[in-house]
């Protein structure tokens, strides 16, 4: 084993110094996310509320119901009923959305000859769109207590609609609304993709360039090794560091968040992280067998930062656009942080979910033999060229 | 025998990187390649430890053939690469350590070796030290001594003075003779003729792949028409003079440069004697004067026509 006592005699002294400020830096970063409360899932719902101009001209009590319904739920915006100012405001965006309640409105209601509400607004506006549901809502429901009510008057009707439709349903993301608080766990390991490729570029790439050096490699075929042998040790080497460096960020993980090993998101967690060890080793090993002393640092930084941010580890994928999320699949990361974000949204092991995971991990041992096989390649065309 | 390749030929694409090598090398001998830059030493070396597939040909090292696999006659094979071939991260024992410990899995054993090669190459001074810290001198020392730590039966030095200093070489040099007087077989190559002359007992030179002389020193001297050299270092020698000693017998042809005249002899026959009486009696003034036996350079530059260093 004198190739694996020698990579463990160099490693400690060429590498541990980038191990410990890569594992500063990062625990300082994670400790300091966790502390700002900065979260990558969202979990957060507010109603919003759209500026809404009404031009009352019935003044009946059908038209003061809506429009006092309408003041309720929405920012009501004064404005003038005159056509300059009405455009002005649209124009302007003071309001976007302006309705206006043309004169004999009730009596036409009650007649059955539905007049239409006059609506002007920004053009494509969203919000426009949810208010005009909104009078929608209301004129069914008085159309609806007009119908099966005929003799009750119009004040009670608006009371009762107001009443209705004044029912709020409760919003809660129930996929996540667990006992476990794993968000941070979650982040925790969407970063981590960095930290590893970083990291084992930076270590393990290093490394296998000083066992490439073609010198180094000529005098080791002239002993009476096998090259079998010596690539051998080699790989145990680089596997026995990639899976320290692992174990040390995965205990990290506990020890920073408090959550428990235990739990089965947590194994999860851990095991998509051990896939992920094994597709970043066999990254570092792909970027050693074309990199060189000089380039091998900017390469470490393109390969990490690169397949990162277009994975969606610093940001959550859900705000990448559909094109990195096209682009994202021909990149192991987003799969990575894909399985990451299903395992921290899923309230419970179910069949679809499980599947997502598998299916996830999978294609990052995929492309784990896919760089590892372009490696191999490459190694073998220089080993015939030396 | 310890070494026989027989009709080894080598192609790069067109190139003909060794062509029909033949060469036998006997136990205990101290055996020189010389031959200048791109001549095929190098290539030869690499075929024979099965670094470099060949076209055609056969190689036998103690008398079995040479493979990638045949780690039995690697294990008595020490190398010591053109270039040096250390580990930059591990101090000077800790390379030679290393080395030896590819052939030695017996620590103790290899304790005793590693100590022991350090002292020949003259590294004692330096064992903790890291090979940055080296002069180009002591790194070639390293290099050496990474590739015999393990004792072995053959050694193979492929240029090991490139860019060494005066110093170094000498110790190289001798370190050599030494390992040669325990018993070991050494393949020296180089392009430095003084090396080999000094050192080899048999050589053959290269040239384009090809052999173009080989036997003992002597008997390459021995294959080309010049014999002695004299140099007289001359002032006042007129043209007639020159002409009467190009006549002289056994003359092949007479150079006056820069006041220095050259006369230079057929082989097997002296005329020393004979010129220093012709300047005597014909009144020369002359300064140093001196006989040189023909040099390695001296054959490769009447067989191919250039410079050993060309």
């Amino acid at each position: 084993m004198q190739v694996f006592k020698l990579f463990y005699k160099i490693v400690p002294r060429k590498f541990l110094a980038v191990f410990v400020i890569y594992t500063i830096i990062f625990v300082g970063l994670m400790s300091f996310f966790s502390r700002s409360g900065f979260t990558q899932i969202e979990d957060a719902f507010e109603i919003s509320k759209v500026r809404v101009s009404i031009i009352n001209q019935d003044d009946s009590q059908l038209a003061d119901g809506l429009e006092s319904y309408l003041n309720q739920i929405a920012n009501p915006v004064e404005i003038g009923d005159d056509e300059d100012s009405i455009k002005d405001a649209l124009f302007f965006r003071e309001t976007e959305f302006i309705v206006t309640i043309p004169k004999g409105f009730q009596e036409s209601f009650e007649s059955g000859d539905y007049q239409n509400i006059r609506t002007m607004s920004v053009p494509d506006s969203t919000s426009a769109q949810y208010a005009k549901t909104i009078i929608e809502s209301y004129l069914n429901t008085a159309r609806l207590y007009m119908s099966a009510y005929p003799d009750m008057p119009v004040e009670e009707v608006n009371q009762r609609i107001t009443r209705d439709i004044s029912v709020e349903a409760e919003v809660s993301f129930l996929e996540r609304a667990t006992s476990e608080d794993i968000g941070g766990l979650n982040m925790y390991f969407n970063f981590l993709s960095y930290i590893m490729i970083a990291m084992l570029i930076s270590m393990v790439g290093r490394i296998m360039l000083i066992f490439n050096n073609r010198e180094i490699k000529m005098r080791n075929y002239c002993a009476p090794m096998s090259i079998k042998r010596y690539n051998y040790q080699l790989i145990l080497s680089n596997l026995l560091i990639a899976f320290v460096i692992w174990g040390v960020f995965v205990s990290v993980a506990f020890i920073m968040s408090g959550n428990s090993i235990s739990q089965p998101k947590s194994l999860l967690f851990i095991l998509n992280s051990f896939v992920l060890t094994v597709l970043c080793l066999s990254i570092s090993f792909f970027v050693s067998s074309f990199a060189t002393k000089n380039s091998i640092d900017p390469l470490g930084n393109v390969f990490s930062l690169g397949l990162s941010f277009l994975g969606g580890s610093f940001v959550p994928q859900a705000l990448l656009s559909d094109q990195l999320k096209t682009m994202g699949t021909f990149n192991p990361i987003f799969w990575y942080v894909r399985v990451n974000d299903i395992i921290g949204g899923m309230n419970g092991a179910t069949q679809s979910s499980m599947d997502a995971i598998v299916y996830g991990m999978l294609v990052q041992l995929a492309f784990a033999v896919a760089f590892l096989a372009v490696a191999l390649v490459i190694i073998k065309q220089k080993r015939y060229a030396l | 025998m310890i070494v026989k390749i027989e009709n080894l030929v080598k192609r790069y694409g067109d190139l003909i990187a060794l062509d029909h090598l033949n060469i036998e090398i006997e136990e205990g001998e101290i055996f020189g390649l010389l031959g200048p830059n791109g001549s095929g030493k190098t290539t030869a070396i690499n075929c024979i430890l099965s670094l470099l597939k060949y076209d055609k040909g056969s190689i036998e090292v103690f008398g079995k053939e040479m493979t990638p696999t045949a780690y039995d006659i690697k294990r008595d094979i020490g190398i010591v690469m053109q270039n040096v071939a250390v580990f930059d991260e591990l101090t000077v024992y800790e390379n030679i350590d290393y080395f030896c410990g590819l052939y030695i899995s017996d620590k103790t054993k290899r304790k005793e070796l590693v100590e022991e090669a350090i002292e020949s190459v003259g590294l004692k001074d330096f064992v903790k030290f890291y090979p940055k810290k080296l002069s180009g001198g002591l790194l070639r020392r390293l290099n050496i001594a990474c590739g015999i730590a393990h004792k072995p039966k053959l050694i193979i030095l492929d240029e090991p003075t490139v860019a060494v200093d005066p110093q170094s070489r000498n110790n190289i040099l001798e370190g050599i003779k030494r390992l040669n007087a325990q018993g070991a077989t050494i393949i020296y190559t180089s392009h430095y003729m003084e090396e080999i002359e000094q050192l080899c007992s048999r050589l053959v030179i290269l040239d384009k792949g090809k052999v173009i002389a080989a036997g003992t020193k002597e008997e390459v001297k021995s294959m080309i028409a010049l014999g002695e050299k004299i140099v007289v270092e001359t002032f006042n020698i007129t043209d007639e003079q020159l002409e009467m000693i190009n006549d002289m017998p056994n003359v092949i042809d007479v150079e006056l440069r820069e006041n220095v005249l050259t006369v230079r002899q057929k082989n097997g026959a002296s005329n020393l004697v004979n010129l220093m009486s012709f300047i005597a009696d014909q009144g020369i003034s002359y300064g140093k004067i001196y006989s040189e036996l023909p040099t390695l350079n001296d054959v490769f530059l009447e067989i191919t026509g250039k410079e050993l260093r060309d």
